[in-house]
């Protein structure tokens, strides 16, 4: 397996006034292609900060980033965004979905970005609201769905383009179990039948038997302790 | 028509006599500048420009801050700045296009109620489609403020709750 996202030696401090916060220290990080690794640890502790960074949405203070083995952390402000749209898919905590649009011109918007035709758009973002289990939604707004649903659509749009890295902060913290359990299953099935590395942001314990990996985050740094889920 | 306007000059005491064209701009003038009413109607129509552009640039304004978090979320999916502006600037044409149709519709009738009165008001179709286009402007300048805002905005907002 090759390394879907390598992180080296990677710090990152905010000017806050006259302070300097360093919330990552040296963090060494891979995910590779076909894993779910979960990132967990207590608030504070840089897991967001760092996903900001693997996602180019943040740019490292010092270190290296490379996606699907491209150096990223030398890029511009105006370069990342292209990195984000090309091999990234996000999955945020509070679905993040465009309420005045229907399910299906959500996913389109996103491959719409992507420069796809209309009609090439219309029919692909079919295609993905099947694989999620929503076709019959595409005509639906946010705001009919639930949470579970919801949640699903905004896997189906990070699917758009079919990005090689999946990120998702706390895509489970919003949810009933078992719609908790029916995205993780997908997240998983994602990873493994089309080999995409998964970063999975969490704090819900219930989540732990679908990763791969688990790593702890405390203070800014990777913990020792880095467990084998029992999956 | 010199040699009439002289030898009617000289038959008839204190009257001016003048050629159409000249009496016509000397009366715009006068209405213009002498008794102030023109100018009024100039100021009056800048204060409108100034306070339009006010009032489109908050209306934008607080749709962008509306929809703050959406502008977050497409930036942290990787949409180019041009992108955002291609739609905060859709938004902007449609409040031209809206408030022009709006305000000609108002016209139309102000323009005919005016015919009847002692001074009428005209609304050629070239100052019509000036006015169209300056109002498309205004809302374009507008949108600038929104722009900016969008432009700066980080795309880390996604990730806080």
């Amino acid at each position: 397996m090759s390394s879907a996202i390598s992180v080296r030696s990677v710090t990152k401090e905010f000017v806050e006034g006259p302070n300097r916060v360093q919330v990552l220290h040296g963090v060494d990080f891979d995910v590779e292609q076909g894993e779910v690794v979960l990132l967990m640890g207590p608030s504070g502790s840089g897991k967001t900060t760092l996903l900001s960074i693997m996602g180019c949405i943040l740019r490292a203070t010092s270190g290296s980033v490379q996606i699907a083995g491209r150096e990223v952390a030398n890029l511009s402000e105006r370069e990342l965004p292209a990195i984000r749209l090309q091999n990234i898919g996000f999955i945020f905590q509070g679905f993040n979905l465009f309420p005045t649009l229907t399910v299906g011109e959500n996913v389109e918007l996103a491959l719409d970005l992507k420069g796809r035709r209309r009609s090439k758009a219309k029919e692909e973002a079919r295609w993905l609201l099947e694989q999620v289990g929503l076709a019959a939604k595409g005509d639906s707004f946010p705001s009919e769905l639930s949470g579970g649903q919801k949640q699903r659509v905004a896997i189906a749009r990070a699917l758009s383009g079919s990005p090689g890295v999946i990120l998702a902060d706390e895509p489970t913290a919003a949810l009933d179990s078992q719609s908790g359990r029916n995205v993780m299953e997908m997240m998983r099935e994602l990873a493994q039948k089309h080999g995409r590395g998964v970063v999975v942001v969490t704090h819900d314990s219930r989540v732990l038997e679908y990763g791969d990996r688990i790593v702890h985050m405390e203070d800014g740094r990777i913990a020792e302790a880095i467990t084998e889920a029992a999956a | 028509m010199k040699q009439l306007q002289r030898s009617l000059e000289s038959r008839v005491r204190d009257v001016d006599v003048l050629p159409t064209t000249k009496f016509s701009s000397m009366t715009r003038i006068y209405w213009m500048f002498t008794t102030g009413a023109g100018v009024a109607v100039l100021i009056a129509a800048l204060l409108g420009l100034v306070v339009g552009v006010v009032v489109v640039a908050q209306t934008i304004y607080a749709t962008t801050m509306d929809h703050i978090r959406e502008y977050g979320t497409l930036k942290a999916m990787g949409a180019p700045n041009s992108y955002i502006y291609r739609v905060i600037m859709t938004q902007a044409g449609i409040s031209a296009v809206v408030g022009y149709v709006l305000a000609m519709f108002v016209s139309f009738f102000v323009v005919r109620a005016s015919q009847s009165g002692g001074a009428a008001i005209l609304l050629p179709l070239p100052m019509a489609i000036g006015i169209f286009f300056l109002t498309v402007l205004m809302c374009i300048g507008a949108a600038v403020i929104s722009i900016n805002k969008v432009t700066s905005l980080d795309p880390a907002l996604v990730f806080r709750g």
